[in-house]
């Protein structure tokens, strides 16, 4: 199986132990390696191609002003391109062109084909001979699981995770007089648990809960939870949470398992059985993320992804108090954990400055700046040791508990997941309008196993 | 440069064909090598990649007949087919009667008429982007214009971008905001018309409608036919404006999939070059056939009438 | 149909020609005329609802934005929303790189393309028919089939990252649909000028370029409006092949703003509005010889 599952949390903080005391040990400036050795005359220039908005943006920029500081004989050019879709397309061209630049994001779908398209240059030996990068325990346990490809070669490293997580009204929670769900195992909510808080946290214009007689689902106030599947980071968790898994160990869909199809259909129940989620077409059109909706008490909670934080806390508008817990679970507790990557490109003329600048994005410095608005998750243990911790969680920003996420319930619970060649196309044919019709009201049933059934066709035959 | 070569040409003593067809071959020269550089050599590119693999990222390898296979058995081309064709068959006769409507009711002379021709070109030369981003908000389920003014009406909200019902006719009712570009060359060819010939209806006694029936349609015949060709191509490969409000996914449930937005999805999303170019293929077919018909069965009305002037 | 018989329609020429007929139409029915204001001015309600919708939301508040019942025109005109959109990305440089790409499209098309249907519709030669059949088949080509091996013949010339993928070509040819227009004109143009400029001794560009040319404007106005709306508007040429962030167009400025998430709606549609006002300021001014460029143009045969 594709995908790492347990790890105990002796083990975790003996990890994370070892590598903090490796990192104190080492003494080194972290954004500098040994393998700096060679010095050019004049000034090597390195493209750096990725997406992201405005805090992409400025936190790219920065890290480029401070590598270029350590290494004055490198010059980074960043070009970037706002959507991940769109950058993704100028990627594809430009290696079909023999123009693609030194250094990259590449997003979680497309790394396995480019890393076996040969674009991806093989950093195994760079990483393992590495000071900091190559030591034991450095990166989360995780990102071996999904760097590494079926030799255990890695062609690109991640910087971040990010994964699905729920966003609390603390006031609206305390109104109800219900405890909101934590990080901590005993503060997880099972599926029960979640059913009967829901309905509780679920009120129509008369105050009524849906379990009443005569509860008006037309013209609800408040809606206890909103689980959007459009965006698969965030419903893959419940899956994997029933004993499911997304790609299964051959590489191909499992999304017609039974229990991954029970698990959807849980999540459709929500808002067509239960009546404790609103539409999720009737909440686009609100003008509102289910972010601004937990914010303005119109939704209990929100399932979301942990980067909604660096926009909903530090929200401009007065808002609620906000919280923040685990998903719930159906069998067992398990959360998807995802992340781009960043891969030296094969092409380039400069492999040694390309990998030192990758090098520089996989040291504590660059993913600092994201860690601190809420953007982003850490990947390396040093970042979730207490005093790792201190170095990002930021008041304002992240709330009390959330270093419990990052410290217990991701390296025990964080599942990952290698994603096939041909899955992209499998996705945007099958998968995808699959899922839009479950949210459109669909039964899981009636649509799972025949855009599988399509989808596995597609990448079986990228397999030969 | 053109005159030089041209005068040099005539020193030489050349017969006055060889003159003409060097003379004429200079001033087409230009649109020839556009027409390889840009045309014929990426489209000799594309035959071959109908016999390939190629992701773009690994060397093509050749699949035989593996890609036009897969035509027969993708229910997505057939998905991408009905989308089409049935945005074409609503889209195009709509636009092209309310553009005819328009120019009827613009082709008169009064003051101020020039700011109805503005008022109803207008909308079919905004920005795509411009129209993309403004339509998807016209049709917000709760805030748009369009619900606003249904349920004012009585009407239900209707979920226009959501529902795999309303989806198409939301692009087709978007795509008559446009009907200003067939209504210009309605209003061309109503003005082109000779007056004599409502003078003469008028003395057999002939009523507006009868004088549209009886000397309007029927001259304006090759005009409804061009309208109708150019509509046709346009309307089969629209892309751009789909493309913005699905954010490239043709969705809700591919419904909204086009054989363009699909061939562009196959090729620079899914990374399969070659069945992309065997797909745009079909739709070169298509547009072939469709104009074949249309040329078939209105062309000759249309020459009789050119003829008859 | 020959050039000749072409020329010989010479009424097209005349511009309002229709003046005379409708007269006559509308006093023999009065009735008839009233229903026709009345559904004029209908539909000029309807097509410009939604550039009034477009207009007012831009200047609501974000609160007012998301009322029920809606709010028509906002309390107070927050004009603020234009300075944030427009400064979020820098467009005033996307203004730039937009009108260098558009200048030279419109005098690429305008030269290009008159050059080309000057030998279609003013010169007879062998293989003229089968060329000019080849520019209207090239529209039927759907460009989506261009899109990938094109991009491999620019990169192959090292153009990628700059503007001449998106110019260059343009100027071999400018565009069947161009050519078409445009022949139609010259075709109206009488023969007997260019047989008058023969004798004296000009050479058939001289005629192009001294009488058919400026004979044309109108014409010629239509072809640079359609090249200008094009490049204004193009999204899919300037995503492919603009990569530096200061190569981009206002088009792909606004285009990003449709996914990004820290742009509300408010935002957008100011953005939106703003690149919209240029095409329509431009279309008000040149609408005249537009409108009569097409009429001109005789699409007739």
């Amino acid at each position: 199986m594709k995908q790492s599952s347990k790890f105990s949390r002796r083990n975790f903080l003996k990890m994370s132990g070892v590598s903090a005391a490796a990192l104190a040990a080492s003494g080194l400036p972290l954004g500098r390696s040994a393998s700096a050795a060679f010095r050019l005359q004049g000034v090597t220039n390195i493209v750096f191609g990725g997406w992201g908005a405005t805090a992409e943006d400025e936190g790219v920029q920065a890290a480029i002003v401070e590598f270029e500081k350590q290494f004055p004989n490198i010059a980074v050019e960043w070009q970037n391109t706002p959507l991940a879709s769109d950058y993704m397309q100028q990627l594809l061209t430009n290696f079909a062109a023999g123009t693609a630049p030194d250094t990259s994001f590449i997003t979680s779908d497309s790394y396995e084909t480019l890393a076996k398209g040969g674009q991806l240059m093989d950093i195994t030996d760079r990483i393992m001979n590495d000071e900091l990068l190559g030591q034991e325990g450095y990166f989360f346990p995780q990102e071996a699981v999904r760097c590494a490809d079926d030799n255990g070669r890695w062609h690109g490293i991640g910087s971040t995770w990010v994964a699905a997580q729920t966003y609390h009204n603390l006031a609206v929670f305390d109104e109800a007089g219900i405890t909101p769900p934590g990080f901590k195992d005993d503060e997880l909510w099972d599926w029960d648990t979640f059913l009967e808080n829901a309905d509780q946290l679920t009120i129509d214009v008369n105050g009524r809960h849906p379990s009443d007689s005569g509860f008006d689902p037309d013209n609800v106030q408040r809606w206890a939870v909103d689980w959007p599947l459009g965006n698969f980071v965030l419903p893959v968790g419940a899956i994997y949470s029933n004993g499911g898994t997304w790609i299964d160990e051959n590489g191909l869909v499992a999304l017609d398992s039974p229990e991954a199809m029970e698990a959807l259909q849980k999540l459709q129940d929500l808002v067509y059985r239960h009546h404790v989620a609103p539409r999720t077409a009737a909440m686009a059109d609100l003008g509102m993320t289910n972010t601004q909706m937990v914010d303005n008490g119109r939704l209990a909670m929100a399932i979301d992804g942990s980067w909604a934080l660096s926009w909903m806390n530090p929200s401009t508008v007065t808002h609620a108090t906000l919280g923040t817990g685990a998903i719930p679970y159906l069998k067992e507790p398990k959360d998807y954990m995802q992340a781009h990557f960043h891969s030296v490109i094969n092409s380039t003329a400069h492999p040694d400055e390309a990998w030192e600048w990758v090098r520089f994005l996989a040291t504590p410095f660059y993913t600092l700046s994201f860690m601190k608005i809420g953007l982003w998750l850490p990947s390396q243990m040093s970042q979730v040791t207490e005093e790792g911790l201190q170095e990002w969680l930021t008041p304002g920003i992240h709330p009390d508990n959330y270093a419990d996420f990052v410290t217990e319930y991701l390296p025990k619970h964080g599942v990952v997941a290698r994603i096939p060649d041909g899955y992209i196309e499998a996705d945007s044919n099958y998968i995808t309008p699959a899922i839009q019709a479950i949210v459109n009201g669909t039964p899981v049933e009636e649509v799972m196993p025949e855009a599988v059934r399509q989808a596995n066709e597609i990448i079986s035959s990228m397999q030969h | 440069m053109a005159t030089s070569s041209i005068s040099k040409t005539s020193k030489i003593r050349l017969t006055p064909t060889m003159r003409r067809t060097i003379v004429g071959y200079i001033f087409i020269s230009p649109f020839i090598l556009g027409f390889i550089f840009w045309f014929l050599i990426p489209a000799l590119a594309s035959v071959y990649l109908t016999f390939q693999r190629w992701n773009l990222i690994s060397p093509p390898t050749f699949v035989g007949f593996d890609n036009i296979e897969r035509l027969f058995s993708d229910p997505l081309l057939g998905q991408s087919l009905k989308a089409t064709i049935l945005f074409t068959a609503f889209s195009v006769p709509l636009n092209m009667a309310l553009g005819f409507f328009l120019a009827i009711l613009i082709n008169r002379t009064f003051r101020g008429i020039a700011i109805f021709r503005t008022l109803f070109y207008i909308p079919s030369i905004v920005p795509a982007i411009a129209t993309a981003l403004l339509w998807a908000w016209m049709f917000n389920t709760e805030f748009g214009l369009v619900n606003i003014l249904i349920t004012a009406f009585g009407g239900p909200k209707i979920p226009w971008l959501q529902s795999t019902t309303w989806a198409i006719p939301a692009f087709v009712l978007l795509s008559l905001w446009g009907a200003g570009s067939s209504m210009i060359i309605f209003l061309a060819g109503l003005q082109g018309i000779p007056d004599i010939y409502y003078e003469a209806a008028e003395i057999d006694g002939a009523g507006p409608w009868a004088k549209l029936r009886h000397v309007t349609l029927p001259v304006m015949s090759p005009i409804i036919f061009f309208n109708l060709v150019l509509g046709l191509i346009g309307a089969f490969q629209s892309f751009t404006i789909v493309y913005l409000i699905t954010s490239g996914t043709g969705g809700p449930e591919n419904a909204t999939l086009f054989l363009v937005l699909y061939i562009y999805r196959t090729a620079f999303r899914n990374m399969n070059m070659g069945y992309a170019a065997t797909v745009s293929w079909v739709l070169f077919f298509i547009l072939m056939i469709l104009s074949g018909i249309v040329f078939r069965y209105l062309g000759r009305r249309v020459y009789y009438e050119h003829e008859a002037e | 149909m020959s050039t000749i018989d072409q020329s010989a329609n010479g009424t097209q020429l005349k511009w309002p020609a229709s003046k005379h007929s409708s007269r006559i139409y509308f006093r023999r029915d009065r009735v008839w005329k009233w229903a026709s204001n009345i559904a004029l001015v209908i539909m000029a309600f309807i097509m410009v609802a939604p550039f009034f919708w477009l207009v007012s939301s831009s200047l609501k508040s974000q609160i007012e934005i998301f009322q029920s019942p809606p709010v028509w025109i906002p309390e107070r005109l927050h004009f603020e929303n234009y300075t944030r959109a427009l400064t979020i990305k820098p467009f005033g440089l996307y203004l730039v790189n937009t009108l260098k790409i558009v200048i030279l499209n419109v005098v690429a098309v305008v030269l290009s393309s008159s050059f080309a249907a000057y030998g279609f519709a003013r010169l007879n030669f062998p293989g003229r028919d089968f060329w000019f059949g080849i520019v209207m088949a090239t529209l039927f080509l759907p460009y989506a089939i261009l899109i990938v091996p094109s991009f491999m013949i620019f990169t192959r010339l090292g153009w990628v990252d700059s503007i001449a993928p998106l110019t260059v070509p343009l100027f071999f040819g400018g565009g069947a649909f161009n050519i078409f227009l445009l022949r139609q004109f010259f075709r109206t143009i009488p023969e007997e000028l260019s047989d008058a400029a023969r004798i004296d001794g000009c050479s058939e560009f001289g005629i192009y370029w001294r009488i058919i040319m400026p004979l044309s404007k109108p014409a010629l106005v239509t072809v640079a409006l359609f090249t200008f709306l094009n490049a204004w508007n193009d999204l899919l040429g300037p995503i492919i092949y603009l990569r530096s962030p200061n190569n981009f167009t206002v088009a792909v400025g606004l285009s990003s703003f449709r996914s990004t998430l820290d742009v509300s709606w408010d935002l957008q549609l100011a953005a939106t509005t703003a690149v919209t006002l240029p095409i329509i300021v431009l279309f008000f001014f040149s609408q005249r010889y537009f409108i009569r460029g097409i009429v001109m143009t005789g699409l007739k045969g």
